[in-house]
């Protein structure tokens, strides 16, 4: 196990060790190809200031407030599109007509409505988040089984009691779902409205450093950026393990 | 067939509600806000405008170009690597950690950096493009390969095949449909990174032109571009999906 463990570390160590070699061997390249140590050294520096942790505040706040809106608008929309025919005929042309197109491709008319900053990224974010958790949820709802549904209502449940007890329930393993994905698609719409139209954030950081040429500052970013994007989606599927404990796979 | 037609409604209505509202109510209510909301009849007669002077063609071309070139680069090597990890146990201990360890950062996290080295233009273009598509195929090769039915092999190699023989009967056809969806999915990542890339740094192109029409304030040519970009994502998107039933037929999808 820990020999494995080792094993697998070595090839990404391998690999820094060599890029810092080139960075060592080449100081032509500092500029563009930074050294591991170099990135180190920046990321100690934005830390030191309070720059890093402003703009990770920035990017976390707008994630959360766009994908809280994207599940809030989201999953009581997919309840209805999967439980009510009418829903579905009026929604769903609605739906199918927006969702080909991708949230990057809102940025820049999310500009001219909402301006730079916060409120465009937001909206960008829930563009963003909102299909991938809408459509998981109508297949979790058509999904629950229909004699579970017809047996509460012939023991006489109401139809509030049918969707707490036995509908949200049975759709709760594909909501989660849709809102992990949700969220992964979130953070990475969130970067790329923050490249072209924010003045603070993750993505704000990486493109005013490309500016300024400071390229080890860009590379702190992406990792930061990758980073956080792998925290996330780790912590949803500790809560996919913690809700719905009997569908979590591996 | 009533149903169709009541769903074809609801989408006809939308569309008339919208021009009504931006081509009679907005404009006397709001003119400012009539701008930044232009009819759909605006966009169609963009759309011919753009047409007659060939620009949309040239855009449209200019991106499909990119797409198509990286995504065939990233579908040759993300096959060929992991199909090499999901194959060999020993390579894949080694090599899977360093893919793992790029993956989490997004294509679009790569493209101020992609300026820095390549600039403005096709090969920053494509090279995001190229990160977007690579991952998810890869992944989908390693799954693939890996779950192709064990006493298969065995059986193959207890006959007398070689190695070869092997790869190209059993472990292939076996990881095709996961390489098909690998493939479709990257299509489709690739096409969403190509549209940021352009936005950021390009001089033609899709996303350039909406990105060039925002800051003119043609939002009629905005709201054409985003409608192209979706059209042909899903194109894209049908003829895969096309390619996945064709090629293989025994693999029952959901729809």
């Amino acid at each position: 196990m820990a020999l494995a463990r080792l094993r697998a570390l070595l090839l990404p160590l391998g690999f820094v060790v060599v890029w810092q070699l080139v960075g060592e061997l080449a100081p032509g390249l500092a500029q563009t190809v930074p050294s591991p140590s170099r990135v180190l050294a920046a990321g100690w520096r934005v830390l030191a200031s309070g720059d890093l942790l402003a703009h990770i505040g920035a990017s976390l706040v707008r994630v959360l407030g766009g994908f809280a809106m994207a599940a809030l608008v989201a999953i009581p929309l997919g309840i209805g599109i999967a439980l009510w025919e009418w829903v579905d005929d009026i929604a769903d042309p609605v739906v199918e007509l927006l969702r080909p197109i991708p949230p990057i491709a809102w940025i820049p008319l999310g500009i001219l409505w909402f301006g730079i900053g916060d409120a465009q990224n937001m909206f960008i974010i829930f563009l963003g988040a909102f299909f991938p958790i809408l459509l998981n949820t109508i297949a979790g709802v058509r999904r629950v089984d229909r004699t579970l549904v017809w047996g509460a209502l012939t023991l006489g449940g109401r139809r509030v009691q049918i969707i707490r007890e036995i509908v949200l329930p049975g759709a709760l393993p594909l909501i989660l779902t849709g809102l992990r994905i949700g969220l992964g698609v979130g953070w990475m719409a969130l970067v790329a409205a923050e490249l072209v139209a924010a003045r603070s954030g993750l993505g704000f950081m990486i493109q005013s450093a490309r500016y300024a040429f400071l390229t080890d500052r860009v590379i702190l970013g992406m990792a930061v950026i990758g980073l956080l994007g792998l925290a996330m989606d780790r912590a949803m599927r500790g809560v996919q393990h913690r809700l719905a404990p009997w569908a979590a796979a591996r | 067939m009533t149903r169709t037609f009541r769903r074809l409604g609801a989408a006809v209505a939308m569309l008339a509600l919208w021009q009504l509202v931006s081509a009679v109510v907005l404009p006397r209510l709001a003119p400012a806000a009539a701008t930044l909301m232009p009819p759909p009849l605006g966009v169609v007669v963009a759309f011919v405008d753009l047409l007659r002077t060939g620009d949309i063609v040239v855009h449209i071309l200019a991106s499909l170009k990119r797409v198509v070139v990286a995504f065939a680069v990233a579908a040759v090597t993300g096959v060929a690597l992991g199909v090499a990890i999901g194959w060999w146990r020993r390579f894949g201990d080694l090599v899977d950690p360093l893919v793992e360890f790029v993956r989490p950062i997004p294509p679009l996290a790569w493209i101020p950096l992609a300026i820095i080295w390549f600039g403005i233009g096709d090969t920053q273009n494509m090279f995001i493009i190229f990160l977007g598509a690579f991952f998810p195929i890869v992944v989908n090769t390693i799954e693939g390969v890996r779950s192709v039915d064990r006493p298969l092999i065995w059986g193959a190699l207890t006959l007398g095949g070689t190695w070869a023989q092997v790869l190209r009967e059993i472990i292939l056809p076996g990881a095709l449909p996961l390489i098909l969806t690998g493939l479709r999915i990257g299509l489709g990542v690739g096409w969403m990174a190509l549209v940021a890339a352009e936005l950021v740094a390009a001089s033609s192109g899709l996303g350039f032109l909406i990105e060039d029409s925002r800051n003119l304030l043609f939002t009629e040519r905005v709201l054409l571009g985003m409608v192209l970009i979706g059209a042909l994502g899903l194109g894209m998107d049908r003829l895969m999906r096309l390619l996945e039933r064709r090629v293989t037929p025994w693999v029952v999808s959901w729809r």
